[in-house]
């Protein structure tokens, strides 16, 4: 049965209200465009298997969440575990770039990642198919600007997509998916055993604690 | 229960680390196909679900450990189920092939083939002990086997959701349906419209059972924590929201046969049940958030199908202390974004816009007709209520009909229509409950008002509706805080301001005005003004864009009729009207900055003089680009309707109006000048310039009022006003009408100047000719400098003006007053330039005066032929001179003042002002002598040099220290004697100097000795 084992990598979309989070991983997933806005209420998931470096079969677990923290009263524990981490902005709306960078550390802080300094990140501008006229002026330049003053300097693959259109989305998610995979197997390395060990240690007393009603 | 937080985060912690310990036995188990001792650790880590301890956030991080290891689970059991489907197909085909005869055997194994393996399990977990793992372990294989081929699925959903009526403690049954519906969710069946309804049932029906759940948490535990409840109760209020997020993905996914439509179907079936439950649960936290929910994730084209129910039905039974404003504000939000949307989408969509519009249109005629009967009859609730429910049914039928282009309906949405639905709601409520306090008006009406904005920015139908409804309902309501009430009033009005793109839009809100009168306080009016005037002038603009880059685009408004001018002057008569007289306490702390005029006698505040000057910057717009006398009209109107209601203060706002006038007056005066120089044969009788001249006279008017109220701290000004406008009238021809304001000036003078009561307290030193002059003696140089522009008087009139001013001049107090004002009058009795068209001729010089002068000037042309030295700088004046140039010259008279400034200088007693005095004078006839001026010849001014020498060498003599001094104090400043002797002297030496250098240079001052 082990012989071909499956890889779940999580994937989690952060961004602003209203840039086309939800949008963009139902394009991936579904191959679907809805012209309705629709809030997103808490964090929800799909999975798509995908085939990477046309032999590694991977299932990607994208976790969709809400822009507007009113959507998001029981915290993010779903950042726990993740593989990577989409940061959405939208090309039509500048402070939506301008918040990334507290995406960012919203996620690193919550998310307890064992390497915040590497951990693979992706910046995804959406929505390009928009006329040119409503989009940011000099957008490279303040998102150069962005990545190299608040973001650490690291250089982030940066995706400009169209959930509408479908433009980008495929090759945005195959190098999420790649990054992701590459961050797994990190963990693989040197994860599994530090875990295990820890558990044993800890576990002794807990055989007790089986008070609470019977429900 | 009440546990610290230290104490819950160990349990925390160990919970999960207990969660990771058996997830990995599990996974050992799994990977050595041990089944069931997988499935006993699986129940172990799911009793860790079992706790009480933890907050929902804590749980939350719990459930999400435990759904990673399920899934895990459900991948295992997934692919053993698949590798025993395929040993069993295998095996079948086998089958089938060895006896293919005795089929009977074969089919039951077939039958039985479809998932032994999961169906048994899915029995197995049912015993285990306790009922959350049992369920959980349920939920996780039941899913699993619902996901593999010819699962009975509805069954399996049906037995799933009952089963979870098993756990009826809030927190562990929320997160277990959660679960649920986690799992179920993409595995629903909704291939036909049979098991669409089901699953749909399914749904709602796990809804209905959270929502209870959620509801019942707040009545649990001891009254003290009813907080800590609702606390809870917030954090968990996703879980339930999520049902209708499935929900709304359910019908969109499902397309139907073609008789079906979403929206119907919502509105219909989804709609009524979910609306029933938020009502029945009578809980406020959770008809709020259900409310948003149900905004937020059902497309807008569901909620424009559902309003008036929605409204009417919904809203209205509402928990009663739930704000209906916020509510409604929501939704209003929704729709304006929604819109923006659209109209961001439809940008690219060019063509198909044209045919929509045209049809916007036809139904906006329609609409209109009856909004105006609506507005009327607003008390016929009945009728209204009865047309508009049925206008809002046929709504969706217009959609369903047209479902084909679905995505151009969308666009067809009717402001007038979607208001009239808003509005009936809100006069339902307000029926249902007058004491709503004020600011749940101010919240609906300002949403009514943005959202009519934003649909139709030309519909001004609605907005007034609402002015003037709160004009006569909402102002009568009388808070015990009245001043609280009025800010509330005041928002109502600032924003449409902020939204306007055109001021004038205001113009067609009549009751807009009518509200704004309403506002008792007039600091309240006072701020609509200046928000008003901002936006006229693009303030806040500038603001919003930090200065920048709008600034260069921003185009003012103009104001070209008299209607106009009414709309936007009546809302700045507060300001016109306001004073600032009384200052208040804040001026006395210093917190207000102020000015201090009228010799310290008032005092204003610095915000006060910026309103006035924003008031002046209003008048600067009021322009008529076509027709110049409309607009003359126009500013005359202003003055007389508004800026003079109180005079106190037109001594801000006159002077800019003045100048505006004066300015439009020059801009038709010039034009006609010229049409009549072009037809110079034909009579210049038009009735444009009888029109200028009236225009003058009412100019006059104004000047003279301000003179009346503001005669005592502004003369100069006035003078300097009348002086202006005299000027101008010169330039029209308009001989009367100069001669009568420079009269007017001399007025002035004699009323108020010639005392010297100027304002300023400073000390005046006599040696400084040019700033050391007293007010009359500066009025007098005022006056001298724009009548020696005069052209267009004729010599009587010009004489006597000329006349009376050099004799004020005489009569000044102080004698270097009179010398200087004596000597500068000299140069009206001596033109030097033209000024007007050479071909025209000024009326003061007379022929034969003209001819006198040129037969001067003949000789003086003579006597430099003489000279012999014909150079080309001498050129440009002789042909000036041939071109028989007329300028008013009287040689005598010019001698006349000249010579009574020397008897004044010589009669000062102080010997160095009259030294002073003499070489000014000196100057003065250095420039009659290059203007020809016969008499002032290099005689006279070699007698007047002989003078000052005489002069300088008594001042040496009578002071012999003086000498000494000089040479000592050279470095010092204290001797001010000294001092002034050597500016003199020094003036003197330069003044020889440029004598010698014309000489030399420009053949002129023949004979004069240095």
């Amino acid at each position: 049965m082990s012989g071909r084992k499956k890889t779940l990598l999580k994937v989690i979309i952060l961004g602003d209200s209203g840039v086309g989070k939800t949008s963009l991983m139902q394009q991936f997933v579904n191959n679907k465009f809805s012209h309705q806005y629709k809030a997103t209420i808490g964090a929800d998931f799909l999975t798509k298997e995908i085939t990477i470096d046309s032999n590694k079969q991977v299932t990607l677990q994208i976790w969709d969440t809400a822009g507007q923290e009113r959507f998001q009263s029981l915290g993010v524990a779903f950042y726990r575990g993740a593989d990577c981490c989409v940061l959405c902005y939208d090309v039509t709306n500048e402070k939506s770039l301008n918040n990334l960078t507290s995406w960012k550390d919203e996620f690193l802080v919550q998310s307890n990642v064992s390497n915040p300094q590497d951990f693979p990140f992706i910046i995804i501008g959406n929505k390009i198919d928009v006329d040119d006229s409503k989009k940011i002026p000099s957008l490279q330049k303040k998102l150069q600007n962005i990545t190299n003053n608040q973001l650490g300097g690291l250089n982030y693959p940066v995706f400009e997509t169209s959930a509408k259109d479908a433009i980008n989305v495929e090759s945005a998610f195959e190098v999420i998916a790649k990054m992701a995979l590459q961050q797994e197997e990190l963990n693989d390395a040197n994860g599994n055993d530090v875990s295990d060990d820890y558990n044993d240690a800890i576990n002794i007393h807990l055989e007790s604690e089986s008070s609470g009603c019977a429900c | 229960m009440a546990i610290s937080a230290a104490e819950q985060k160990t349990a925390l912690a160990s919970s999960l680390s207990a969660i990771n310990h058996q997830s990995n036995l599990m996974k050992q188990c799994l990977a050595d196909n041990n089944i069931l001792q997988a499935l006993k650790h699986c129940s172990n880590f799911l009793n860790e679900l079992r706790t009480n301890q933890l907050s929902p956030k804590q749980y939350y991080e719990l459930y999400i450990v435990v759904f990673d290891s399920l899934e895990a689970l459900s991948s295992h059991l997934l692919g053993s189920h698949n590798a025993k489907q395929q040993k069993l197909e295998r095996k079948q085909k086998l089958n089938n092939a060895e006896n293919s005869s005795t089929s009977g055997a074969g089919n039951a194994i077939a039958a039985n083939a479809t998932a032994p393996f999961l169906a048994d399990l899915y029995e197995l977990v049912q015993y285990s002990g306790n009922i959350i793992p049992r369920l959980y372990m349920m939920i996780v294989i039941g899913t699993t086997y619902m996901s593999t081929k010819g699962a009975p699925t509805k069954e399996i959903m049906k037995d799933m959701i009952e089963m979870c009526h098993g756990v009826q403690h809030p927190i562990r049954g929320l997160f277990l349906r959660y679960y649920l519906s986690q799992r179920t969710k993409h595995l629903l069946p909704f291939g036909n419209a049979n098991d669409f309804n089901d699953t749909v049932e399914f749904l709602i029906q796990n809804f209905i059972e959270m929502n209870k759940l959620w509801v019942r948490l707040q009545h649990q535990g001891h009254s003290s924590e009813r907080e800590l409840r609702y606390r809870e109760r917030k954090e968990l209020k996703i879980l339930v929201g999520s049902n209708l997020v499935r929900l709304s993905q359910i019908i969109d996914d499902y397309d139907g046969d073609e008789n079906y439509s979403s929206i119907k179907y919502y509105q219909e079936k989804v709609f009524p049940t979910i609306t029933e439950q938020i009502i029945q649960c009578r809980d406020h936290l959770a008809q709020s958030y259900l409310i948003d929910v149900l905004v937020q994730i059902f497309p807008d084209d569901f909620h424009f199908a559902t309003l008036n129910s929605l409204l009417n039905d919904v809203f209205i039974n509402l928990h009663p202390l739930l704000k209906k404003s916020e509510l409604v504000s929501t939704l209003i939000e929704r729709f304006i974004t929604y819109h923006k949307f659209e109209s961001d989408m439809s940008s690219s969509k060019v063509v198909e816009n044209e045919s929509e519009t045209k049809l916007g249109k036809l139904k906006l005629e329609d609409s209109e007709k009856d909004g105006d009967k609506n507005a009327e009859a607003a008390k016929d609730d009945e009728v209204d209520k009865r047309e508009y429910e049925s206008k809002s049914e046929e709504n969706p039928s217009v959609d369903s009909a047209s479902k084909p282009q679905k995505e151009e309906s969308h666009k067809k949405i009717d402001i007038t229509v979607l208001f009239n639905v808003f509005w009936q709601f809100y006069l339902k409520v307000f029926e249902m409950d007058p004491e709503l306090p004020s600011d749940e008006h101010s919240v609906l009406l300002q949403s009514f008002i943005k959202l009519s904005l934003t649909y139709d920015p030309d519909n001004y139908q609605n907005l007034d509706t609402i002015y003037q409804f709160a004009t006569e309902k909402l102002s009568t309501i009388k808070d015990e805080d009245t001043a609280n009430q009025e800010d509330i009033w005041l928002q109502l009005l600032i924003v449409p301001i902020r939204h306007f793109k055109s001021i004038k839009t205001l113009f067609k809100l009549p009751f807009f005005h009518e509200f704004y009168l309403k506002l008792t306080n007039k600091q309240h009016q006072k701020q609509i003004s200046l928000e008003i005037i901002n936006k006229l002038l693009g303030v806040t603009q500038v603001l919003e864009e930090n200065g920048a880059t709008n600034q260069g685009e921003f185009e003012p408004e103009h104001f070209s009729t008299t209607d106009e001018v009414d709309g936007i002057f009546k809302y700045l008569l507060v300001l016109i009207k306001d004073s600032d007289k009384q200052l208040n306490t804040s001026k006395n702390l210093g917190i207000t900055k102020t000015i201090t005029l009228n010799k310290g006698e008032t005092v204003i505040s610095q915000e006060f003089l910026s309103n006035q000057e924003k008031v002046c910057k209003i008048i600067h717009l009021i322009e008529n680009p076509q027709d110049p006398f409309k607009n003359l009209a126009n500013l005359m109107y202003v003055r007389r309707k508004y800026l003079n209601k109180n005079f106190d203060n037109i001594i801000y706002t006159y002077p800019t109006l003045i100048s505006r006038i004066l300015y439009k007056l020059k801009i038709v005066g010039y034009a006609l000048l010229r049409q009549q120089r072009k037809n110079k044969k034909q009579s210049v009788e038009n009735n444009q310039d009888l029109l200028i001249t009236s225009n003058f006279k009412n100019l006059s008017i104004i000047v003279d009022e301000l003179y009346q109220y503001h005669a005592e701290n502004n003369s100069e000004l006035i003078l300097k006003i009348y002086l202006n406008a005299a000027s101008v009238a010169d330039q029209l021809k308009q001989e009367s009408i100069s001669y009568e304001l420079f009269t007017q000036c001399f007025v002035v003078y004699e009323e108020n100047l010639i005392l010297g009561s100027h304002n300023y307290i400073h000390h005046i030193n006599p040696h400084d000719s040019v700033a050391g002059g007293s007010l009359p003696y500066q009025s007098i140089i005022y006056v001298a400098n724009k009548l020696v522009t005069a052209r267009y008087f004729n010599k009587e009139n010009y004489e006597n003006l000329i006349t009376k001013l050099t004799l004020y001049g005489s009569k000044l107090l102080k004698k270097q007053d009179q010398c200087r004002s004596v000597y500068a009058c000299a140069h009206l009795w001596w033109w030097c330039e033209l000024l007007i068209e050479p071909t025209e001729k000024s009326p003061t010089v007379s022929s034969e005066e003209a001819r006198k002068i040129k037969s001067v000037d003949n000789e003086k042309r003579e006597s430099d032929n003489k000279a012999e030295n014909v150079e080309h700088q001498d050129d440009a004046v002789t042909t000036e001179d041939e071109d028989e140039i007329e300028l008013y010259r009287d040689a005598k008279r010019v001698l006349e003042c000249l010579q009574r400034a020397l008897r004044v200088a010589d009669k000062c007693m102080d010997p160095y002002l009259s030294l002073q005095l003499f070489i000014e004078i000196l100057n003065r006839c250095l420039i009659f002598n290059i203007y020809g001026n016969a008499l002032v010849d290099s005689r006279y001014i070699n007698g007047l040099i002989d003078l000052i020498r005489t002069n300088i060498d008594n001042l040496r003599e009578d002071d012999t220290d003086l000498a000494a001094r000089e040479k000592e104090t050279e470095n010092e400043e204290d001797d001010k004697e000294a001092r002034l002797f050597r500016q003199s002297q020094g003036y003197f030496e330069r003044t020889l100097g440029y004598i010698r250098d014309q000489q030399a240079l420009e053949n002129r001052f023949e004979g004069i000795l240095v």
